[in-house]
């Protein structure tokens, strides 16, 4: 089952082929990274076959069996992270093509998306702590440099407010992985799950306590959450996208559903920590939305909101939960990548992203405000839409568990996001200005925002309905799975 | 010629360099047997060369190595790597040792090892060197809301 580990293989070979013989040639660099995230998403849609046929695969590097080898496994629940991820990225290529123009060394940022991509990837497919780890810090170093790449004070300033709280988030996800190493002596998950049997609980408590605020931090839930906003509204938009959409997902969301739901099933607790904070972040990142004068800006607070809904869901618990889980995250990561692709359709234009300064865009750049206003249609939850289903799941979930305020907190907040979408709309799209003239962005960074917002308008349609039985399968993952049934076979 | 250190640690580095760098090299190929190995070997090799840059000065190094020579050599070494982990797809896993075994504690005999810790320790020491030459290098001066990088001191104004 050797196409387990090709995206990991693709990217690599991309970042390094390209900073070998291409970094001189912006074009050639460009096209080369999105052929090779093509290949990576063939890879994945043909791997798709084996991992719902045998429930799950797991992959022994070097042959080495399970305590000695480095183990991967891909089973439903990484495959549908595997398949967003790989799906969104050659789109986001796709757009940095016309993009990245006015940088300088543009063929960098090719060996730095690879870099994050393959590191991405490697997330999903580890089943050993340390090489979870290896690969985070893989990704999330690419990550501190992509946030400085235009080199404006600003930007350094974010990024390397990001570095620091990021390495601090490593470090305690790292601190966490010693202390199993040195209570258990073996790093990988299978393993591990199967020791930690015989251990007493109140020894494990020290390390999901390190585990869970390690991975909010890079989820960027509430008392973690104060790097994101500058951070991500002040990368390169395409940068922003795969952040926003995808990488604090990978990085943080996987991960903190792994560890309570598969690794740490002993503490139920965890999941009322995990729904607080899911629900304080939603509430705050939603009215701290409503007060900014920059697009981007809104839009990274609004990610806050909305990874609260994945975790609150997370955190409910039960079928409905984990479903609307899944089905918040695959609808909020394009949705999200779609927002911030258009943002920088904008900045390309206009050379800003100040609410003030953007007006009548509706006339200008009909095709940018079509996909805008898909894209934030979805996430404040209008029906047609993709976000709708996934909220109206969490919000059915909320009212089985017995959470009546809480389903009442999720409608709210989801007015409040329509709220603030509204005024993007009204002050940016749909006003009248007729001073400048400006025209609509080239192929291609319309085609890439077209083909995502196509995705969203439809998914809750017509590709739901027939998906389902993959998502069930995921969601049966999350329910039933033990990593230590592997080693019971 | 005031450039660099005193003589006497010019000429002392000057005959030290040919030892740290055949250490460093036997390091790196007798990683799988004794302890160090790619990574600890390199380490060893940059170190020399950032020896000689504090002795003589960065242009002098830079002649036995240069920034084009080092960024060509640390991507070598990672393409290397990559593909030492590619040849077990010959043996049908990623990784997989296909490589014969040889005499137990000849160098020859880790398979793919050897081959491993070679690409880590040409990674290793040039991005190291790349690392230090250009801290050395770049003069950083904020100026009107903008970074920019300087070469040479006299540029800085």
């Amino acid at each position: 089952m050797n196409l387990i580990i090709s995206p990991v293989i693709l990217y690599l070979l991309s970042a390094f082929l390209i900073a070998l013989l291409w970094k001189e040639y912006e074009k050639l660099s460009g096209i080369a990274c999105l052929s090779f995230s093509i290949l990576s998403l063939i890879s994945v849609i043909l791997l798709g076959k084996y991992v719902f046929l045998n429930e799950r695969i797991v992959y022994y590097v070097g042959g080495w069996e399970i305590p000695i080898g480095i183990t991967l496994m891909v089973d439903a629940l990484s495959y549908i992270f595997l398949f967003v991820l790989n799906f969104i990225l050659p789109l986001i290529c796709w757009f940095s093509l016309s993009y990245m123009e006015k940088y300088t060394k543009a063929g960098y940022f090719y060996v730095l998306f690879s870099l994050i991509s393959a590191g991405l990837n490697g997330i999903l497919i580890s089943m050993d702590f340390f090489n979870i780890y290896v690969f985070l810090e893989i990704s999330s170093i690419a990550s501190y440099i992509l946030v400085a790449f235009g080199l404006r004070t600003e930007e350094l300033e974010a990024s390397l407010k990001y570095t620091i709280l990021g390495f601090i988030g490593s470090t305690i996800i790292l601190i966490a992985i010693g202390l199993i190493f040195g209570k258990t002596g073996t790093l990988n998950i299978a393993d591990f799950t199967y020791i930690a049997k015989n251990i007493n609980e109140i020894q494990l408590w020290f390390i999901i306590g390190f585990f869970i605020s390690g991975f909010a931090l890079k989820t960027a839930l509430f008392p973690f959450h104060f790097w994101l906003p500058d951070a991500h509204s002040l990368a390169p938009s395409p940068v922003s996208a795969i952040l926003s959409g995808l990488f604090i997902k990978v990085t943080g969301f996987y991960l903190l559903l792994r560890i309570i739901t598969n690794i740490f099933t002993m503490f139920p607790e965890s999941k009322i920590i995990i729904l607080g904070l899911g629900l304080i972040s939603m509430i705050f990142g939603s009215l701290m939305a409503l007060d900014q004068t920059d697009i981007k800006r809104t839009y990274a607070y609004s990610s806050i909101s909305q990874i609260g809904y994945c975790a609150l869901a997370l955190g409910i618990g039960g079928y409905y939960g984990y479903l609307g889980a899944i089905l918040h995250f695959i609808f909020h990561s394009f949705s999200k990548s779609l927002l911030f692709l258009n943002s920088g359709a904008i900045e390309y234009r206009y050379k800003t992203t100040k609410i003030d300064e953007l007006k009548g865009l509706q006339d200008k750049m009909p095709y940018t405000t079509m996909t805008a206003s898909s894209g934030m249609l979805s996430i404040s939850g209008v029906p047609p839409f993709g976000c709708f289903w996934s909220k109206i799941i969490i919000i059915i979930s909320a009212i089985k568990a017995h959470y009546f305020g809480i389903a009442f907190i999720c409608v709210v907040v989801s007015i409040i996001t329509l709220g603030y979408f509204l005024k993007l709309q009204r002050n940016i799209f749909y006003s009248k200005d007729e001073f400048k003239t400006i025209n609509e962005v080239n192929y291609n960074l319309l085609m890439p925002m077209i083909i995502l917002s196509i995705l969203i308008s439809l998914s809750g349609l017509i590709f739901l309905p027939n998906l389902k039985i993959y998502i069930d399968k995921a969601v049966n993952v999350m329910e039933n799975f033990k990593y230590a049934q592997i080693m019971e076979k | 010629m005031n450039k660099g250190m005193s003589e006497i640690v010019k000429t002392i580095s000057k005959i030290v360099t040919p030892f740290v760098i055949i250490f460093g090299i036997s390091v790196i190929f007798y990683g799988h047997l004794t302890p160090g190995g790619g990574f600890p070997g390199g380490v060893i090799i940059s170190a020399c060369f950032v020896l000689l840059l504090l002795a003589y000065g960065k242009e002098k190094v830079l002649l036995k190595l240069s920034l084009y020579k080092s960024d060509i050599l640390h991507n070598l070494g990672a393409i290397m790597f990559l593909s030492v982990a590619l040849i077990g797809f010959l043996g049908g896993v990623f990784f997989l040792n296909i490589f014969d075994k040889g005499k137990l504690f000849s160098l020859w005999s880790g398979g793919n090892l050897l081959f491993s810790n070679i690409s880590i320790g040409l990674k290793v020491g040039t991005s190291l060197f790349l690392g230090i030459v250009l801290l050395s290098m770049a003069r950083v001066v904020y100026k009107e809301n903008k970074i920019e990088f300087f070469e040479k001191e006299e540029d800085i104004k």
